[in-house]
């Protein structure tokens, strides 16, 4: 299938060679009518003749640039075939079908990271993913023991029982590493939900094999785990503007890898084995945000990742990270800085090179003067407590624009009449009618992307966000996106215009208008890379034009 | 005084492919230019390519450095890309190939030593440096490639070319790299040790001598000058 890139690469220029102006006979014919009408006076007609030129070089229609006569054009337009609109729409929904399968599953981006970062002496690119995770965690975190995580004496037993006798503690480890294989992650079918916590018997089977398989899971643990990951796997951490000796390495880089190519809200996750059989174990939706800066624990995970090895190993990185949660968690439950929620921006511009140079002790009392600390829900060190990956997740100017478009929205209708998401959704031609036309749809592919049409239009429908997104907590980039995605439509309703833009200017326009409010969100700029961003945009065109 | 250094990959070698980076520069008392562009490996005449927009990107800097001095981000990029394009077409009138055949990244820094101001153009995966005085700066970072690489007859190449104008600079050195040089100064986002002393001592005779010593994959190719 090629590389992730030029797959990618691929699927939006196909679409913007394809889908260029829509044009139907009632469109010609209207602009035909238009020159016929002003035939009577001269510049008039040569005005409309350059009008009706534009027009057609715009459908991209071939004609005698020297010709100005009426007959020419009428005569052309006869001898013109037009696809009626049933036509056009399940070529729309048949082109959709033949990229879908080059977006890839959250899996494939995993993969693609522990193939660059991996060390190559290690020689583990044969075994199965979950399998190279987990060793690169033995081996290069110390089986995250220090971060809490059981499962080290599971995975000994494992091979003891495997080599039949005891292993030299001399070498333990190069033997743990040579003889541990897939068949430990057995062990997590019949494990009960202790454990396959984190501080489980099988902890770090549980986190490698959700890390390897995309599933991601609630309250903050997943975040956690991809930190951990970034630990052992020497990533890097680059602040966007620091221009100090340090230059931006897109193959390790935290963010760009973990937060906006494998930890997003990648619809592609559902066709997916464990997404098949029961969710309610998984996160319904990251939220999109990546990095948070108002959390103070990813903020301790990023001040040790950003440290070299030479001034820190990966193991130790793990200890201290680890030490200094817990220490401010246990001494943080005063802090009450409420009015963090409002300057995620000032945070992330402070949170500079100045602030990671900082030693550990000057560090943790920045973390306790200037953020909230408070892992309780009830102020007071007592009771109900969160995740420390749960602190400060409110997302208060993202919600804030999410109401006011709502708001926006229900001036004009009512959102019950907005119960559709995708303009595919009602299409009622199944794999029997695209088969017909088209030899290369395979039955099972097509069944996985009417599945993945569901899901998407799912997503889309904004009565179903607008009972998701109740607190500030709740928000997350696809609801954002679903928001102006309705209310854009419905600003394009009067737009006469509107419906001769191509597919390629179609997503130019409506990413300027999401853009300028999820970058103020903090969150990733609407992009052709992901599926439900493309969906979205191409539902757009299809109210459009159709 | 300029420096220079072009190196044959180990990869392109083994494949008998001609060296496909070019730089040039242009100076005088007030304003330094210095430009490189990598060819692309698929493309025929990358190696022309990057030959002719290198020069006409060098001539046309130099010549109005002090209105694209004034003038905003945009504006600067669109007249600098339409000029590059159109030298880029005349040079392939009545050539072999098409338009794509003659790609490159390309990037460029016009230093006013007067004013001590600067403006850097990046488009691909090239590095711009600044350095001196204690300090080593990335002045431009290279694009983000696993998308693949903009280069000068990308769809849409305005979307990708960066422009950053700085009106207070202070440094001894700037250094434009290839992407197979600069892989050679970092170690994953932090310069190498080594490396830092070098170009903290615009010590770039001495970084010549480093990078002839390793053995590269890709072309590893820069352009430096000193400023004091």
């Amino acid at each position: 299938m090629g590389t992730i890139t030029r797959r990618l690469e691929s699927v939006f220029n196909s679409l913007s060679d394809e889908f260029g102006t829509i044009y139907t006979k009632y469109d010609v014919e209207c602009k035909l009518r238009q020159l016929n009408s002003s035939r009577g006076n001269s510049s008039d007609y040569y005005s409309k003749l350059t009008l009706f030129m534009d027009f057609l070089d715009s459908i991209h229609v071939d004609y005698d640039e020297n010709r100005e006569d009426y007959d020419y054009f009428h005569n052309l337009v006869s001898d013109m075939s037009f696809p009626d609109f049933e036509e056009l729409e399940s070529d729309m929904l048949y082109k959709l079908y033949k990229i879908f399968e080059k977006y890839p599953v959250p899996q494939e981006y995993m993969l693609r990271i522990v193939n660059r970062l991996s060390d190559k002496e290690d020689n583990w690119q044969d075994d199965p993913l979950r399998l190279r995770i987990l060793k690169q965690f033995i081996k290069y975190g110390n089986y995250l023991s220090d971060a809490g995580a059981g499962g080290k004496g599971q995975i000994k037993k494992y091979v003891k029982a495997k080599l039949g006798g005891k292993i030299s503690s001399k070498d333990e480890l190069q033997v743990i590493l040579d003889n541990i294989d897939d068949g430990i992650f057995d062990l997590l079918e019949n494990a009960n939900k202790d454990q396959r916590e984190f501080s489980g018997t099988y902890g770090l089977m549980k986190v490698c094999d959700d890390l390897a398989s995309g599933q991601f899971r609630m309250g903050g643990s997943t975040k956690k785990n991809l930190y951990l990951f970034a630990i052992v796997y020497n990533m890097t951490f680059y602040i966007p503007d620091n221009t100090k000796g340090q230059i931006i390495d897109y193959e390790s880089d935290i963010e760009k890898n973990l937060f906006h190519d494998y930890y997003v809200n990648n619809l592609m996750r559902f066709l997916t084995a464990p997404y098949k059989g029961n969710r309610s174990s998984f996160e319904k939706e990251p939220s999109g945000l990546g990095i948070n800066y108002k959390n103070f624990a990813e903020m301790i995970y990023l001040y040790y990742i950003s440290k070299s090895e030479e001034e820190c190993s990966r193991p130790e990185k793990i200890r201290l990270a680890t030490e200094m949660i817990a220490r401010v968690k246990e001494n943080g439950f005063e802090k009450t800085n409420n009015h963090l929620d409002t300057v995620t921006v000032f945070l992330k511009e402070s949170f500079c090179e100045d602030i990671l140079v900082l030693d550990e002790e000057k560090f943790e009392k920045y973390l306790m003067d200037n953020y909230d600390c408070n892992i309780y829900i009830d102020y007071g060190g007592t009771g109900t407590k969160l995740s420390e990956m749960q602190v400060s997740v409110n997302q208060n100017s993202a919600f804030g624009v999410f109401n006011k478009i709502i708001d926006d929205i229900k001036l004009e209708l009512d959102l019950e009449d907005l119960a559709d998401g995708l303009w595919f959704a009602d299409m009622e031609n199944g794999y029997e009618f695209y088969s017909k036309k088209h030899s290369d749809i395979d039955k099972e592919k097509f069944d996985e992307f009417m599945a993945l049409m569901d899901e998407i239009n799912r997503s889309s429908n904004l009565m179903v966000r607008v009972e998701d997104i109740k607190e500030a907590k709740d928000m997350t980039r696809t609801a954002l996106i679903v928001a102006l995605y309705h209310k854009y439509n419905l600003q394009k309703e009067s737009d006469e215009e509107a419906r001769y833009q191509s597919f390629a200017e179609v997503f130019e326009e409506f990413s300027v208008v999401c853009n300028k409010e999820l970058e103020e969100a903090s969150y990733q700029p609407f992009t052709c890379k992901n599926i439900f961003d493309m969906f979205i945009a191409f539902s757009i065109y299809a109210y459009q034009t159709l | 005084m300029i420096y220079k250094l072009s190196k044959r990959g180990e990869y392109h070698e083994k494949k008998e492919e001609k060296l496909q980076d070019y730089f040039c520069s242009k100076s005088n008392s007030r304003f330094v230019v210095l430009v490189l562009a990598d060819g692309v490996s698929t493309c025929k005449f990358s190696d022309e390519g990057a030959k002719v927009s290198s020069e006409a990107l060098k001539e046309i800097l130099f010549e109005k450095a002090e209105y694209f001095l004034e003038f905003n981000e945009e504006k600067t990029a669109d007249y600098l890309m339409s000029h590059v394009l159109y030298e880029l077409k005349a040079y392939i009138e009545g050539k072999e190939g098409k338009l794509e055949d003659y790609s490159s990244t390309l990037s460029a820094i016009l230093y006013d030593l007067e004013e001590e101001r600067y403006l850097t153009f990046n488009l691909g995966d090239g590095v711009i440096l600044g350095s001196g005085y204690g300090r080593i700066d990335i002045l431009s970072n290279p694009c983000d490639s696993t998308f693949g690489c903009p280069v000068t007859t990308s769809r849409d190449v305005l979307k990708h070319v960066v422009i950053k104008k700085v009106e207070s600079a202070n440094y001894e050195s700037v250094m434009l790299c290839s992407d197979g040089c600069w892989k050679e100064l970092f170690n994953r986002n932090k310069i190498r040790e080594e490396v830092s002393s070098l170009l903290n001592e615009s010590d770039f005779d001495g970084l010549s001598k480093h990078l002839k010593t390793l053995k590269t994959e890709d072309d590893c190719s820069f352009i430096a000058a000193t400023l004091t």
